[in-house]
């Protein structure tokens, strides 16, 4: 087994409202797979924080919801779905016809490593960069994978492909979110730059989807209660407090 | 598989490890049986994979997936197979490895005789190569009502107490994976019979044997009586031996039945 320090958590998720809702009307997102919590650093334990507090939460929430809808789902329109089921038919049917030359497997284990090198505790602004070019040159051969299983049942090759073409925009977001914040913050450490640096990156960087790669977008960080304070450990925070 | 090369480092390339330097040329052998979906005939495929120490067979066969080519040098389609948390918690990598049902990924390549043979559990039907379909255990587990039933978001105020030696005991059972492999290695568990089998029968004392779970005991009992129960087990304890988890599932398996016993003759006499 290799053992090497790393960040125990991605301290990222789905971007959710106060009452758990995502941007997308309706759906909802609690737990680990949203951002709520964390900031720039998850303290542990905190997975139990997110599922029981985001049950009690999110669950009245969605109910209050639902009885707030005008219109059910079931009673929309069928076309609806139709469109959608064919959307996701004809892009799956898209990938299992891919015949080109690239492994996905290869692409997504030189995906994971150099998220590994360049993308963990220590974050250098040449390396990030550097990182970019190589999300860029995954993004162009994930195009021209080539599927060996042709046979619809449990087609894992499929639905690989799928999650490493969005696994990329995942980590392209990721990559580029960590370029411009220059500063060093709980689990991310600039070298360049390394003081936390209340006064320009007190705030929580969001990215959208956009096919030319992310867009990011900044949200105020709420410190009405506890109001930021320097991270160190050696002083008797009491008596500051 | 040139492009693999390019990147910062490429530890699993085994020209690039310092550490498998002297193993090169070396390969592994692997022997798979497949299957191209549930209605198919199986047939073996056999491939090498260059050596590297420290392989387990999850390994192995994510190396295979990323140059999937047969010892003939026929490509192949990536081997199909499930897994999940890579370290002996989630049970979902189950296979039968050199004849032996166990997890792909505590099977160390470096302890098995080559060529390593690959099979599906044949005690539950193939979906396809050597992923199979474990839901019958899960579905005996909501039979079994594998759970303790408290709901709501109201204060019930603290639980009961517990002795801390029952608490141990209980929790060897609760490390229970739903792996599979005592159903797999059970003479009386068959894909076509309705045998509820080790792993469930662990479930009802773990919960029965708990301070709240007990409330529902009868009703966990009266799902392992009758056709398909405890009863038809027949002692070969092969389950306590195949464990993974080394979960004394005769132990188990002895205290339900004893547990029914009871609850038949409170039954019969109308208590």
């Amino acid at each position: 087994m290799k053992i090497f320090p790393g960040m125990h958590y991605t301290m990222g998720g789905l971007w959710v409202d106060y009452n758990l809702m995502t941007n997308i009307p309706g759906l909802f997102a609690g737990g680990e797979c949203n951002f709520e919590y964390h900031g720039a650093n998850r303290l542990g334990a905190n997975a139990l924080l997110s599922c029981t507090f985001d049950g009690l939460k999110g669950g009245p929430k969605i109910v209050q919801y639902c009885k707030g809808l005008k219109q059910r789902s079931c009673d929309s329109d069928s076309s609806l779905f139709d469109a959608e089921e064919r959307r996701m038919t004809a892009r799956l049917d898209e990938i299992a016809n891919m015949r080109g030359s690239e492994n996905a497997y290869v692409i997504h284990q030189e995906l994971g490593q150099m998220m590994t090198n360049n993308v963990t505790v220590v974050r250098r602004n040449d390396e990030l960069k550097g990182g970019i070019e190589k999300i860029h040159e995954l993004k162009e051969r994930v195009g021209r994978v080539g599927i060996g299983s042709s046979t619809a049942v449990y087609n894992q090759e499929l639905l690989f492909v799928n999650q490493l073409t969005n696994g990329l925009e995942l980590a392209h977001a990721i990559v580029e979110g960590a370029l411009q914040r220059d500063e060093s913050r709980g689990a991310h450490y600039k070298p360049e730059f390394p003081e936390r640096d209340d006064e320009n990156w007190l705030k929580t960087t969001k990215a959208a989807y956009s096919p030319a790669g992310p867009q990011l977008s900044y949200e105020e960080v709420d410190i009405r209660f506890i109001p930021p304070r320097k991270r160190v450990y050696n002083v008797d925070k009491t008596a500051s407090a | 598989m040139s492009h693999a090369e390019e990147g910062k480092s490429a530890p699993s390339h085994s020209s690039h490890s310092e550490t498998s330097a002297g193993h090169s040329g070396r390969k592994i052998r692997v022997r798979v049986k497949r299957q191209d979906n549930p209605n198919a005939l199986p047939y073996w495929q056999e491939f090498e994979v260059p050596y590297q120490p420290g392989h387990n067979v999850l390994s192995l066969l994510m190396e295979l997936r990323k140059n999937p080519v047969d010892i003939s040098g026929k490509r192949a389609c990536p081997i199909v197979y499930d897994s999940g948390c890579l370290e002996s918690v989630c049970g979902a990598c189950s296979m039968v490895v050199n004849g032996k049902a166990r997890q792909g990924c505590t099977a160390l390549v470096d302890q098995l005789e080559q060529p390593i043979t690959l099979e599906p559990m044949n005690k539950f039907p193939v979906v396809r190569d050597l992923a199979v379909d474990r839901s019958r255990m899960f579905e005996n587990l909501k039979r079994v009502k594998a759970w303790v039933e408290i709901d709501g978001s109201h204060d019930l105020g603290p639980g009961p107490r517990q002795n801390p030696a029952e608490v141990r005991e209980r929790y060897v059972m609760s490390t229970c994976m739903t792996c599979g492999v005592c159903l797999q290695v059970c003479p009386q568990f068959a894909i076509d019979n309705n045998f509820v089998g080790a792993q469930t029968i662990n479930q009802v004392r773990l919960f029965n044997s708990h301070p709240t779970g007990e409330y529902q005991s009868d009703e966990r009992l009266d799902a392992v009586m009758g056709n398909g129960g405890v009863e038809d087990c027949g002692n070969a304890q092969n389950c306590v031996k195949a464990c993974p988890k080394s979960i004394p599932l005769h132990e188990s398996i002895a205290s339900v039945g004893r547990q029914a016993t009871v609850r038949a003759f409170k039954k019969f006499v109308g208590l």
